[in-house]
């Protein structure tokens, strides 16, 4: 019986792998949510060929709705949830680094998630996973069969067959995100209000300082740019401090700086996150910006 | 340490080598000491003095217990139970009891918030509870043959039943009288490779695979992210939480039991397929059951049980449940729901004693779906530890139908709940003769399930009951 069962399990993990690299056509790949999707940003930055890129950008959720559709030759290694630190130790596993380096400024506190770093560059994973394409997130067989059964219902709700008296009823999606809007935005404010431990803001800074300094070294340019938000919160004791942190440890006269838009003046979904029409907006000035920087 | 990490994998292997070392097979017990103190201490290595302090109380008591004056035997066991339970209510209960009755300005109230809750104390004080009681009762062995003279001898075998690794820190709650007996040497030639295969890769599977996908989509639960959910959206999140809770907690209790026989040693079934119960009594009796059969054997039979009367039943069934949820945590969320399961216990008793209805399948297929759907409401207290949220996430329950599905998270649930609805099924089939045909194509399914560990398993999080 264990014998079989082993015997099972390899005969279908090595036809599965072989699909995956030989057969599988180009969509077959899903992101069940945030958490993976940052792994698999990750992955596939340090596996894959990811040398032609010029750029790359490091930040956390806010910088991710930046369009990159707008921004050639640039890789979004922004990560939901987590903050610039986990992007900059994964750059500092590659080889070879991008000319210019993007940092976002907003969230620099965010500790360094040992959990995710610790299974991204765990050594017993992590030559397989580069080797074997089927071990990597992307390529879970139940994610993709739930992505599969969503396109299908998507697919036959766009032809008319399914739930046309619902869809009647239904308000828009924004209008149930506004609903959120003033909790979230309070939260928001409540956070933003609190000046940041001092301990915590020089571990971060000499943490980011010696990262910073290793990527010079290592011939890159540093820009860094701070996203808007709603300006409830821009002026706020949380937002403040940050960023004259950021000039104290990185002066203006020496480092690049994508400042902020004067104009754009965003609402956002939560207080932080920048809507899709707002984000557009902001890729546009931060693509104008950034041309005088970047090498 | 998480029992699906690298670092634990490669101390059990290395721990299974020594153990079975021939020249080393006198040190079995101390081998196994030292395993589950590494394991214990990863994390926090000061908390090992506490596990230590709370195993000599248990050395002490049960010894003079056993061999200290007749007329001292009572207050040895008294003592001890109540040091336990004083350890317990020390480090889990303070913050409770700061946040409800004392000022969080007042120095008192602030140094009872700042105390460390130690992982697996729940679990080990009661284990420690078993064995004082267990030897002041002398129902189940005769002490002397099970309580070595030699107090050093004794203190190495206390510790080793109140640390052994598999069960420290989440269950199952063995209880003395089940594990001391089973001291003795083992062989390697004794193992019973295919139930130990079996338990660990079921138990991988519901954790790594179900619980672990299953988290991140039922993490939109929290408040105030539930209140922009459609009313279809919340009620399957609501399924698959209690779906997440079940395999995660039953995928570690199969985890443990497997680990266990790998040493030679054997728990009771934890889980015994609990979703398939057509009424609360029948629940309790198949979902944690070493808690369940514990709070039954030490609590409730001792409060009088069901020998003193109908009210006297309802009210002993009450407390044991209020205590029980108390037990899963130190916030009043928790006596709600444990006062919860009491009252339907209570009330599913006093209806079994005025009527009495003729059991046809279709009736047991409806106790069954309401028992579950019951189940399912009340871990919503176990999610949402504040009780406003609660009642916030029903009330959108009702409010919400008008806003548009999720469809990504029912789709994800429904595929990850799939797996646990699958295993009360293959359960329910096994009973019946045709299913005897199909028994040798078992392996397929286990050799699926160890693939799936290997390519689909969720992004790695903590077992739900190392909190409690």
């Amino acid at each position: 019986m264990t014998r079989k069962i082993f015997f099972t399990a390899t005969i279908l993990l090595t036809t599965y792998s072989i699909f995956v690299s030989q057969f599988a056509p180009r969509w077959w790949r899903a992101s069940q949510h945030q958490w993976q999707d940052n792994f698999i940003k990750a992955q596939h930055f340090l596996y894959d060929n990811t040398d032609s890129y010029q750029s790359i950008i490091i930040g956390s959720s806010l910088s991710s709705r930046l369009i990159m559709d707008s921004l050639p030759k640039t890789y979004n290694l922004t990560l939901g949830g987590q903050g610039i630190v986990d992007g900059l130790n994964i750059l500092s596993h590659k080889s070879n680094l991008p000319k210019n380096i993007f940092i976002e400024m907003n969230l620099a506190l965010r500790p360094e998630n040992k959990e995710f770093t610790t299974s991204l560059n765990s050594p017993i994973m992590f030559y397989p996973r580069k080797m074997i394409a089927s071990l990597r997130e992307d390529k879970q067989p139940l994610a993709i069969l739930g992505l599969i059964q969503i396109v299908t219902i998507m697919k036959l709700k766009s032809l008319g067959y399914l739930n046309k008296k619902n869809e009647k009823k239904n308000p828009d999606k924004s209008s149930q995100t506004n609903a959120l809007f003033p909790e979230m935005l309070k939260l928001q404010i409540a956070a933003y209000s609190k000046s940041p431990d001092e301990e915590d803001l020089l571990k971060s800074f000499n943490l980011l300082t010696n990262y910073v300094k290793s990527m010079e070294d290592r011939g890159a340019n540093i820009i860094f740019f701070e996203l808007p938000v709603n300006p409830q919160l821009e002026k706020l004791p949380y937002a403040v401090a940050i960023r004259d942190r950021f000039y104290k440890y990185f002066p203006r006269s020496k480092y690049k700086y994508v400042s902020l838009p004067d104009l754009l003046e965003p609402e956002t979904s939560d207080g932080i996150h920048l809507k899709p029409d707002e984000a557009l907006k902001y890729t546009i000035y931060f693509k104008d910006e950034s041309k005088n920087f970047i090498r | 340490m998480l029992f699906n990490s690298f670092i634990f994998i490669g101390l059990v292997v290395a721990t299974f080598l020594f153990y079975y070392t021939p020249f080393l097979s006198r040190f079995q017990v101390v081998i196994l000491i030292v395993s589950s103190l590494l394991f214990y201490s990863y994390n926090e290595p000061i908390l090992v003095l506490l596990l230590l302090f709370s195993v000599s109380i248990n050395i002490v008591s049960s010894y003079f217990v056993v061999y200290g004056k007749d007329e001292y035997k009572k207050r040895f066991a008294i003592m001890g139970v109540v040091m336990n339970l004083s350890i317990l209510l020390f480090f889990k209960y303070s913050s409770l009891f700061s946040k409800t009755f004392l000022s969080s300005s007042s120095s008192l109230g602030e140094f009872l918030l700042t105390l460390p809750l130690p992982i697996g104390i729940s679990f080990f004080t009661f284990q420690g509870i078993s064995l004082v009681v267990d030897v002041y009762r002398e129902k189940y062995f005769n002490n002397k043959e099970i309580i070595p003279k030699s107090f050093l001898k004794h203190s190495e075998r206390v510790l080793f039943f109140k640390g052994f690794f598999p069960q420290l820190i989440s269950g199952p709650i063995v209880k003395a009288h089940d594990f001391l007996p089973q001291i003795e040497a083992k062989y390697l030639n004794t193992i019973n490779w295919e139930q130990v295969i079996k338990n660990l890769i079921t138990g991988y599977f519901l954790k790594m695979v179900v619980a672990d996908n299953l988290k991140d989509f039922t993490f939109w639960i929290a408040f105030p992210y539930f209140q922009s959910q459609s009313t279809a959206t919340l009620l399957v999140m609501l399924f698959g939480y209690s779906c997440q809770i079940f395999a995660d907690f039953a995928g570690y209790s199969l985890i443990a039991i497997g680990l266990a026989k790998l040493f030679g040693y054997n728990f009771k079934d934890n889980f015994n397929f609990p979703y398939i119960s057509k009424s609360f009594k029948e629940f309790w009796k198949r979902w944690h059951i070493s808690l369940s059969s514990f709070l039954m054997e030490y609590l409730y039979i001792p409060l009088g049980g069901n020998k003193k009367g109908k009210v006297r039943t309802y009210i002993n069934l009450i407390i044991v449940m209020l205590l029980g949820g108390l037990w899963h945590g130190a916030a009043w969320s928790y006596a709600i729901w444990g006062g919860f399961h009491g009252l339907t216990l209570g009330l599913e008793r006093f209806i079994e004693d005025k009527i009495k209805i003729k059991a046809t399948i279709f009736f047991n297929v409806f106790k069954t779906c309401f028992t579950f759907g019951f189940i399912t409401l009340a871990w919503l207290l176990f999610k949402l530890p504040n009780f406003e949220h609660v009642i916030e996430y029903l009330k959108s329950i009702f409010l919400n139908s008008e806003i548009e599905l999720n469809l990504q998270i029912i789709i994800y649930i429904l595929l990850y709940s799939a797996p646990v609805i699958l295993y009360h099924f293959i359960y329910l089939a096994k009973s019946r003769q045709t299913f005897s045909q199909y028994r040798r194509f078992e392996y397929l399914l286990y050799g699926i399930m160890l693939f799936l560990i290997v390519v689909n398993s969720g992004t790695s999080g903590s077992f739900i009951y190392f909190q409690f």
